[in-house]
């Protein structure tokens, strides 16, 4: 894949296709993630009431060089699913990533998975990362699990614990390097 | 020995707890995905009566995992 910094990104995969949001994605469909509780459950969000405006900003402040947002969509009907998020630092190669994953009927279906492996490829090929890194609730079993079947390592947890479910929850640290990641690749293959 | 950690597996990912294998885990059982994983864990801290940490759900990927966290 040939890609230019700033270009649109589109990644496929068997059953998705993650492309650069634009500001006509931001939705009322999109909108009505943010505003579910059991979806925005153990999202890190510092907006607390979610406009079309503030999805529209929101989808400005990644210009495509270091800040992606990627939205994912079903081969099956081209519906938006949900978005990764991933903002690079281009000094360091470092990448911190986000996902959300709106639409409840692809919950416990792979896609986290399998958009994120694309999303990797891309991270780790052309956009020239050396690392990218995430953070979870510590009750967050799911991602926890996504996590640990794509080999991510626990780096340990940060500070101070955040509510969550009316209760102090750890916030955990997960990375996953270059070369770890082309190892993984190299093993599937 | 490993009973308890094997039906609690079963229970998780719908399978039958005699096509639960002592040395199963994440990786060879297809049904043992990110939700089962959610039902296991809640099943866990009802069994144990208390709230698993980050860390111990992030290792749970193994019945012997699941044995060795019920002690």
């Amino acid at each position: 894949m040939t890609w230019t910094p700033g270009e649109a990104v589109q990644l496929e995969t068997p059953r998705y296709r993650l492309r650069t949001l634009t500001e006509a994605d931001a939705t009322d469909r999109y909108l009505s993630w943010l505003h579910d509780a059991e979806v925005m459950r153990y999202v890190f969000s510092r907006v607390q009431d979610h406009t079309r405006d503030s999805v529209r900003e929101y989808i400005r402040q990644h210009d495509g060089l270091t800040a992606f947002l990627l939205g994912i969509f079903d081969h099956a009907d081209g519906i938006h699913v949900g978005n990764f998020s991933a903002r690079g630092d281009p000094i360091s190669g470092v990448a911190q990533l986000g996902v959300l994953i709106g639409d409840r009927r692809h919950w416990g279906r792979g896609v986290v998975l399998e958009a994120r492996a694309a999303l990797l490829d891309f991270l780790f090929g052309p956009a020239g990362l050396q690392r990218v890194e995430g953070v979870v609730y510590g009750n967050h079993a799911a991602s926890l699990f996504n996590y640990q079947a794509q080999g991510w390592r626990m780096d340990g947890r940060l500070p101070e614990p955040a509510m969550c479910d009316g209760r102090e929850v750890e916030i955990l640290q997960f990375s996953m390097s270059r070369e770890n990641w082309l190892a993984r690749r190299r093993a599937d293959a | 020995m490993m009973e308890r950690a094997r039906a609690l597996v079963a229970q998780a990912t719908g399978l039958q707890p005699d096509s639960v294998a002592d040395t199963a885990s994440s990786t060879s059982l297809d049904a043992w995905d990110s939700l089962a994983h959610m039902r296991l864990v809640l099943a866990l801290e009802e069994q144990l009566g208390r709230t698993l940490t980050g860390e111990e759900i992030f290792a749970l990927h193994s019945v012997a995992a699941v044995h060795e966290l019920l002690g």
